[in-house]
């Protein structure tokens, strides 16, 4: 029997600017079972990275119930949360968001630097990752020295490294051309398949969406029933 | 986390060196500052403990006193030796070869001040001969004299020029001086027989407070009242003379101090403000809020303190390697760097650090990641 990875009931989230409130999440319900590929769609500002964020412990609903992995991530405290991420999520932006300065090998290390691992041990884990995405010849490069997919597989690989139960990826072909998207997209479904992740990916591409298990629609801040 | 400071240093090389820079230049002028502060602030340091005393004219040290009067000193108890002693100011060739020369009684000076060591031979020349002089080995050294030299001392107040044979070298003591026979300089002067100061030896060294109650008590209501004062309240005069340099001193050193601050806390923050999204990705992964503060502490104290080695360090070097023990021709001072000052320095740069990036950093370390990754890309 599949386990919940996510629960999710009565979620709001309101933003406050200034003197107005914005509600960029209403009421929202939802449940991810273990080794599910949620693809959750809408267009700009129906909330789709806020829930991402929220279900990743990096923004806090203002009401209602979520669990993730069975933590109330909600009410965790920053510096539990922090560890919490390092060792159950792992995160693919849009913008790829490598450090500029640290070559391949280090941005994926990064991660692995807040554990007890040996530099040994450590070394074993990121070539792993970066042989799984299909960069290990390109391990001493800087991101500048990277194509735009290639940065996107070295995001992949360091979401991963620490071998985490939840993948999140928001819009992660949305700077790629289509050849690139593809691979992503490709390496993404593999994990979802062979190594049992259970990803989120917020996308606005129909096509990337087709990779996914689940597809929800986002609008104004609602979920959309099942199918819609 | 150190290869994180390090990599983000170097992240922006040209702006890390030019800030190590300007914080290594600032710390070396602030360094020199306070060698000279620390030095004038105890500027005799164990000169309380030489047992020599001067004798002045109590109008003031312009003022001369009657050569008469070494006799009558000779013959107060627990005075042991007198010289004449008149500053001469002259130069050796070149107005910028100034040194202190003085007039004194070639029988007696080494009697007063026995710091200085003379060979006995070199000494008998110097009494034997009335154009004769000795100097002090630094100052030999400084301009290449040797035995048996010409030296013609110029443009002293005294309108004369005495053209002198150097006969002697003593190391030790006061070893920047330059002795010529007070005989010699009253012949030239016409005999007025008149005296700068007196230097005179007492023992014990206990008696000098009784010396000079004596001494003064004798000349009192004379055409030449003296004050008899010890070494370092003599030279006291002098460095009083110099007026409020400390004061100077100390509000330059906090000008210069808050200039460095600015320019470190300018590139800290321009640095961190940079990497706010960075900061993100890196809390996204796991680092916790006091690795971010940790990281841009770190790198602003790699900044300071290697500024800090290099302008300090230098200033250390270059003073050490001088070896300069006076501020003023009549001022004395030890200006080495001390342990104190290099300690003084080590907090400074401490705090320096810690003010510069203490603001960004908790900024970026209190970030709201959500917050901070709509603005990435």
């Amino acid at each position: 029997m599949a386990e919940t990875v996510v629960q999710i009931q009565g979620l709001s989230k309101i933003f406050q600017r200034d003197s107005f409130s914005v509600a960029a999440l209403e009421d929202i319900d939802l449940t991810l079972e273990s080794g599910e590929f949620l693809c959750l769609m809408g267009p700009s500002g129906s909330g789709k990275t806020t829930l991402l964020n929220i279900i990743a412990g990096i923004d806090r609903p203002t009401k209602g119930q979520l669990r993730v992995l069975g933590e109330d991530v909600a009410q965790m405290s920053e510096d539990r949360l922090a560890t919490w991420r390092n060792v159950h999520v792992g995160f693919v932006f849009q913008t790829f968001n490598l450090i500029p300065v640290l070559t391949a090998y280090e941005n994926v290390e990064l991660p692995l630097l807040l554990t007890k691992l040996s530099s040994g041990a450590r070394q074993e884990h990121v070539l792993a990752a970066l042989k799984l995405v299909g960069l290990e010849d390109r391990i001493h490069h800087y991101p500048r020295q990277l194509s735009g997919g290639q940065e996107q597989r070295v995001a992949i690989a360091r979401a991963i490294v620490t071998d985490p139960t939840l993948l999140m990826a928001d819009e992660p072909t949305g700077d790629l051309d289509a050849h690139s998207a593809e691979e992503v997209l490709d390496i993404l479904t593999r994990l979802n398949r062979d190594f049992k992740k259970t990803i989120i990916m917020v996308t606005h591409d129909p096509r990337a969406a087709r990779h996914a298990t689940v597809t929800r629609q986002l609008e104004k801040g609602q979920l959309l029933p099942l199918g819609a | 986390m150190w290869r994180l400071i390090l990599k983000n240093l170097l992240r922006n090389k040209r702006r890390t060196l030019l800030t190590t820079a300007s914080v290594a230049v600032s710390l070396f002028l602030l360094s020199a500052l306070a060698i000279v502060y620390t030095a004038l602030g105890k500027p005799f340091e164990g000169v309380d403990t030489v047992p020599i005393m001067m004798v002045r004219r109590a109008a003031g040290i312009v003022f001369s006193l009657p050569a008469r009067y070494q006799d009558r000193l000779k013959a107060v108890p627990g005075v042991v030796a007198v010289s004449k002693l008149s500053w001469f100011g002259g130069y050796w060739r070149d107005p910028a070869n100034q040194f202190s020369n003085f007039a004194v009684d070639a029988e007696t000076v080494f009697d007063v001040q026995t710091g200085g060591v003379i060979h006995p031979d070199q000494l008998a020349a110097f009494k034997r001969e009335r154009i004769a002089a000795v100097a002090g080995k630094r100052l030999v050294d400084r301009f290449h004299w040797k035995i048996g030299d010409r030296i013609t001392l110029l443009g002293s107040p005294y309108g004369v020029t005495p053209e002198l044979v150097l006969r002697g070298i003593f190391t030790g003591g006061p070893d920047d001086h330059f002795y010529f026979h007070w005989d010699y300089l009253n012949e030239a002067m016409g005999r007025l027989n008149i005296v700068g100061m007196y230097w005179i030896r007492v023992d014990p060294v206990e008696a000098a407070p009784r010396v000079a109650q004596t001494i003064d008590q004798m000349f009192r209501n004379t055409d030449a009242e003296t004050k008899t004062e010890s070494l370092s309240a003599f030279l006291l005069g002098f460095v009083s003379m110099l007026g409020n340099v400390r004061g100077i001193i100390l509000l330059i050193g906090s000008a210069v101090t808050f200039a460095i601050l600015l320019i470190v806390a300018n590139t800290m923050a321009m640095s961190v403000r940079e990497r706010f999204a960075e900061a993100a990705i890196m809390r996204t992964v796991g680092f916790r809020k006091s690795h971010i503060l940790g990281i841009f502490v770190g790198e602003s104290l790699v900044l300071t303190f290697a500024g800090a080695v290099v302008g300090v360090g230098g200033a250390k070097i270059l003073f050490d390697g001088l070896a300069l023990r006076q501020i003023s021709q009549f001022v004395p001072a030890d200006m080495r760097m001390r342990p104190e000052t290099l300690l003084f320095f080590a907090a400074l740069s401490l705090g320096m650090a810690l003010a510069a990036v203490g603001w960004p950093a908790y900024r970026a370390a209190r970030l709201q990641i959500a917050e901070a990754l709509r603005h990435t890309g």
